[in-house]
């Protein structure tokens, strides 16, 4: 099989893009967290405001980041899985599956 | 109270925080990339083409994101050096105030004691002295007071433009959605004034007389009026339902209240400014609140005028901004920041579509009554129906028969509307 990348290359990738995804997801919450602490922080009320209108559009934006992030992740561990799956019955077929 | 109030430490802590949280996406995006890489060697299709856009869309989302935080963190972290600076500053000086004014306590107490003339003479240039380096005291306390507002000024301008690239996007779509409004209300509404003058200068002309031009503007305006494509009728349809514009009237009224809010609180805080600058903020915000009651009533002056008022109140704003940061001025984004922001405050008192409703107000005093009653006419019958004219409310009336109201038969060179009326005239923008 003259594979450039093999079925462990994909699934290995997959599985890394899907806890890269897993990580952005926590960026709602730091995104939150830090924009809260510029709004107690900041000595100024005009900058408060501002921090907290941050804070909650920053939220919700990195919220459909990190959606689309994990619907990507999703994909690729899907297309991974196919993927090895068509490469095994391959492989079957010619004699070289162990 | 402090001149430098706030938290150094909490704005790093919250810099950090927005630093890792940039670390993770610049991570993740070079995941979404290798990860790609690696599904799309070997997969082709319509369906990888599909993924390798949504990956491709996903990827520079994350790259806008990564933009506007580091701008903001980047801002955060300047603010926070520029206060730990201003506070130190101003412990060393309320601390000479301090001290001098103890100083001067004592030389005039000195001075009430009876003594000779010589040691009354060091006692008082011993005073003149101390008032001196009080005076150079103050003076560089209300220095320190003026950078930091200026570094507040600027670190609030600094974050006001780091919104995520998703909203800015949005804002777009909506400032666009409002100039196709005022184009389709300018059109719309000279066709219908148009419409309603021709029809009368029609009805009025004295029989025999040369009215080649009179239909031309007619037909020019029925046809712009019946311009509206056919997928909206179902829309304007909805819009006049009468339980939605109820509806309409009552967050109409939340609207406004939401609307009225920035001019409130600048009444109430000046604008966070002292002085006379404090003064003219407040009175601005008590011209916002006046403006946006204006703006929700049915006379178009009225309006106009609300207009005005909430217009003047965004300009103080703009002055207040130049004045807080001059180098606004100095360059081309600086300019575009503060048109932004402007543009920003009259969106946030919903002032933007105003001039939108005072044009569809002055058109409907303009044609009333509508439809125009056409007085008797002067010529034959003509062999077609004489229809009325839709009615205003409406953009989409129902389906007509025939042509429009016209006191004589089809025009050479003109298009006759033999087929069913779809769209009547200018659009309603509900409350």
């Amino acid at each position: 099989m003259g594979y450039s990348v093999t079925p462990d290359d994909l699934q290995r990738s997959s599985k890394a893009l899907r806890r890269s995804a897993t990580r952005v997801v926590s960026t709602p919450g730091q995104a939150r967290w830090a924009f809260g602490k510029i709004e107690v922080a900041c000595g100024d009320p005009a900058c408060a405001g501002v921090a907290a209108a941050l804070a909650g559009s920053w939220a919700d934006a990195l919220a459909a980041l990190s959606d689309t992030a994990l619907g990507l992740g999703g994909a690729t561990f899907a297309a991974g899985t196919a993927y090895a799956g068509a490469d095994g019955v391959v492989a079957t077929a010619v004699g070289t599956a162990s | 109270m402090r001149i430098a109030a706030g938290d150094p430490q909490g704005l790093w802590e919250a810099a950090g925080r927005l630093d890792d949280l940039i670390e993770d996406l610049r991570r993740h995006q070079r995941c979404v990339l290798s990860g790609v890489s690696t599904a799309l060697a070997r997969w082709s299709g319509a369906s990888s083409i599909v993924f390798a856009q949504a990956a491709a869309g996903h990827r520079s989302d994350a790259t806008a994101a990564i933009g506007q935080l580091t701008r903001a963190t980047r801002a955060t972290k300047a603010y926070a050096d520029a206060l730990e600076t201003a506070q130190t500053q101003e412990t060393t000086l309320t601390l000479r105030h301090e001290s001098l004014t103890t100083q001067l306590r004592t030389v005039q107490r000195d001075l009430r004691l009876p003594t000779d003339p010589v040691t009354r003479a060091d006692d008082e240039r011993e005073l003149h002295r101390v008032f001196a380096d009080l005076r150079v005291v103050q003076r560089e306390l209300e220095d320190l007071q003026r950078q930091v507002t200026l570094a507040r000024r600027h670190y609030q301008s600094e974050l006001s433009a780091s919104k995520p690239p998703m909203m800015v996007w949005d804002k777009g779509l909506r400032y666009a959605g409002i100039g196709k409004t005022y184009w389709s209300l300018l059109k719309k509404g000279a066709a219908t004034v148009k419409l309603w003058t021709t029809s009368r200068a029609l009805a009025k002309a004295p029989r025999g007389a040369d009215v080649t031009k009179l239909l031309a503007a007619y037909q020019a305006s029925v046809k712009t009026l019946q311009s509206t494509p056919p997928w909206m009728a179902p829309f304007s349809r909805l819009a006049a339902n009468p339980a939605l514009g109820k509806l309409g009237r009552a967050t109409g009224i939340a609207g406004a209240i939401a609307a009225a809010r920035p001019g409130w609180k600048d009444m109430q805080t000046g604008g966070g400014y002292g002085g006379v600058r404090g003064y003219i903020t407040g009175q601005a915000g008590v011209a916002e609140v006046a403006g946006v009651i204006l703006t929700r009533t049915k006379n178009p002056w009225a309006i106009g005028a609300g207009g005005l008022f909430v217009t003047a109140w965004a300009v103080t704003k703009a002055v207040n901004r130049t004045i807080d940061d001059p180098s606004l001025l100095t360059s081309v984004g600086g300019v575009g920041t503060l048109v932004g922001k402007t543009l920003d405050d009259l969106d946030e008192s919903g002032q933007l579509g105003v001039g939108a409703i005072a044009l569809r107000e002055l058109a409907r005093k303009r044609v009333n009554p509508w439809p125009p009653a056409l007085p008797k006419l002067s010529w034959p019958k003509p062999p077609f129906p004489v229809n009325p004219l839709p009615d205003l409310r409406l953009r989409c009336g129902p389906v007509r028969p025939v042509l429009p109201a016209l006191p004589i038969g089809p025009i050479p060179g003109f298009p006759v509307y033999g087929g069913p009326m779809r769209c009547g005239p200018v659009a309603p923008v509900l409350r």
